[in-house]
């Protein structure tokens, strides 16, 4: 059995206008829409306006691309193309190959020391023991030389990956 | 004929041709889009050529299974055109299709559609880009939910008022 249609008041038809003027109303709804503003004047200007202004809009057309429009974006790909094949087949330098590999183990050298020195400076009975253990000059030597090269790979790091960015800034003001 | 979603994949794959054809199929749409948004031809011009440029690039970030080709390339040129809109060039100088109206004929109806041009170009980007991706390029509410990252009622609402606000300019 159908389902009975919902008597149309003007509320209804403001949301049912909203509906129709963006494509996803069920089938029909412009049929009750119409009844609705034969009876109802008030309605009836705004919602016949609406519906002009809507066969208008999906009336406009496309306008072609300028002339040269493809020529440009061409040339722009070859541009992005020749980039991206001499990114891929240069070689990497000595110093980038010895920053990749050093990342690694010196952010991971660097946190192990962080945490110990961290632990050690808040909690030194725990380290220090019976008064000796890594609170000894021989120990802090130790840990500050380490800390030294460990800071010094991080900054050279971060060099290295702000000499990266910096480059392709470059480039892309370049290609722009 | 292949489907656009066929031709991403291929693209994807390496075969440079595929992603021509792409380009074929899209450009003018793409290219009214930002037209449209940004009201400058020019700067219409580079924004659709980025956006080919970035789909290009990022081609294998393409998944058939989360969307059409069409609603992915037009999220691209959305996300485009906003950021050129706020960073940069809020400045620009809106053209109203001049050449448009210089090179066409007079022909009935032809002033009301270029009023409707004008009626759309002084609407407020949030009402004109849902009523340019539904009404010009044929998305639906869902589609164009996904390109504009808005919920299909905001869509619904946005459109409404555009409509709204171009029957209140008629009638001055």
């Amino acid at each position: 059995m159908a389902k009975p249609e919902p008597m149309m008041n003007c509320r209804l038809a403001q949301e049912a206008m909203k509906d129709l003027l963006s494509g996803s109303h069920e089938a029909g709804l412009q049929e009750a829409l119409t009844r609705h503003t034969r009876s109802c004047p008030s309605c009836r200007v705004g919602v016949e306006d609406l519906l002009n202004l809507l066969r208008l809009a999906e009336d406009l057309a496309p306008s072609d691309v300028p002339t040269g429009f493809d020529e440009r974006f061409y040339t722009k790909l070859a541009n992005l193309e020749m980039q991206r094949h001499r990114t891929a087949t240069r070689p990497l330098s000595l110093w980038e190959i010895a920053m990749q590999r050093a990342g690694g183990p010196a952010a991971a050298l660097a946190t192990l020391l962080a945490t110990g020195m961290g632990i050690e400076w808040l909690l030194p009975d725990l380290t220090a023991g019976n008064g000796a253990g890594l609170q000894t000059p021989e120990a802090s030597r130790t840990i500050n030389t380490l800390l030294v090269a460990a800071g010094a790979v991080g900054i050279a790091q971060s060099l290295n990956h702000l000499h990266r960015l910096f480059g392709l800034l470059a480039q892309r003001r370049k290609s722009q | 004929m292949a489907t656009d979603e066929e031709l991403a994949l291929e693209s994807a794959g390496g075969v440079t041709d595929a992603f021509r054809q792409l380009y074929e199929r899209h450009r003018q749409g793409v290219y009214n889009m930002a037209r449209r948004f940004l009201g400058n031809r020019e700067a219409a011009e580079d924004v659709a050529h980025e956006c080919f440029l970035s789909a290009y690039e990022n081609i294998g970030q393409f998944e058939p299974r989360r969307g059409s080709f069409k609603s992915w390339l037009f999220a691209i040129a959305y996300h485009k055109c906003c950021r050129f809109n706020h960073q940069k060039h809020r400045w620009l100088p809106i053209d109203l299709f001049r050449e448009q109206i210089e090179r066409l004929p007079a022909a009935p109806g032809l002033e009301r559609k270029l009023d409707m041009e004008r009626l759309i170009m002084s609407l407020p980007v949030s009402s004109k880009i849902p009523i340019l991706l539904t009404k010009l390029h044929g998305f639906s509410v869902e589609e164009c939910a996904e390109i504009t990252g808005l919920t299909e009622t905001n869509v619904k609402q946005r459109i409404f008022r555009g409509f709204k606000t171009m029957q209140r300019q008629i009638k001055g």
